[in-house]
């Protein structure tokens, strides 16, 4: 009696892909998933509503001020007096290629805060150097 | 006697299972079903600033000028001497403007800024490229 033997030559190569999509959808998941949570770590307010406007620079933020209804002024989750204004500017700034004038911070302002703060807050900027900001709205709204 | 195999190897056709990609296409798509609502998309205004103090004088020599200020518990949007009280007919008092210069938002204080935010969104909606936020105390 003659066995056949196995002939390995023969055997076409199969990828097996499922791990590699599996991997790859994980992957997307937990950016997808991470990049939720940053932006929910924003402080919540009721921003201006507004649509806001297409605007494509190459000039980074730098410092996200957020401008509370109650008077407050938070950066980064920390609450911050004016006068430390200018030296997260200049922090920003020292990390920033092209310096303060490279910088346009975003300033996240409650549409019930009064504008003599902000006013504050606009004028420590501009001492601090900066030629423009940003400010924040809820986009989508009419 | 010799047996043959039923299935050779060679004639196994390649197979992509497609179980996994379909879980994670279905995970994906309950994903933004669920945030959607959740975040709203935030939107921004690109102003200038300026710290000048201006002058106190209203003349309609000065008509790029927007002055965001409250008179008598009233919030208010005036050019020269005319005066607004809403967005639409600021945008179209700007309009009728030169939108080809810049115009200035000088925003008093007392005002909430939602309604300064206003201001400079109309400047923008009215064809301005240059709008300048003024805080003016």
């Amino acid at each position: 009696m003659r066995f056949a033997t196995r002939n390995n030559s023969f055997r076409s190569a199969v990828v097996d892909m499922t791990p590699l999509i599996d991997i790859v959808f994980q992957l997307l998941i937990f950016f997808l998933v991470t990049g939720q949570a940053a932006q929910q770590a924003r402080t919540e307010m009721a921003l201006p509503k507004e649509p806001g406007q297409e605007v494509r620079t190459n000039e980074q933020a730098g410092v996200v001020l957020n401008v509370l209804a109650d008077g407050s002024i938070v950066v980064n989750e920390h609450v911050v007096s004016l006068d430390r204004i200018g030296e997260l500017v200049a922090e920003a700034a020292a990390k920033t290629e092209g310096g303060v004038t490279k910088l346009r911070p975003l300033v996240r302002a409650d549409r019930e805060a009064r504008t003599d703060l902000i006013n504050d807050v606009l004028e420590r900027l501009s001492q601090a150097g900066i030629i423009a900001v940003r400010v924040a709205t809820e986009g989508g709204a009419k | 006697m010799r047996f043959r195999r039923v299935s050779s190897e060679r004639d196994r056709k390649p197979e992509i299972n497609l179980a996994a990609m379909i879980d994670a296409t279905f995970l994906l798509l309950s994903y933004f079903i669920f945030t959607q609502s959740a975040s709203s998309r935030e939107a921004q205004l690109d102003p200038n600033l300026a710290t000048q103090r201006g002058s106190e004088r209203r003349t309609d020599l000065e008509p790029q000028n927007v002055d965001v200020l409250e008179e008598g518990g009233v919030r208010l949007y005036r050019i020269g001497g005319a005066t607004y009280m809403d967005k639409a007919s600021l945008t179209e008092a700007l309009r009728a403007l030169n939108p080809e210069d810049s115009v200035f938002v000088r925003v008093r204080d007392g005002v909430d800024f939602g309604f300064a935010a206003t201001a400079v969104q109309a400047a923008h909606d009215a064809g301005y490229t240059s709008v300048t936020y003024v805080p003016f105390h």
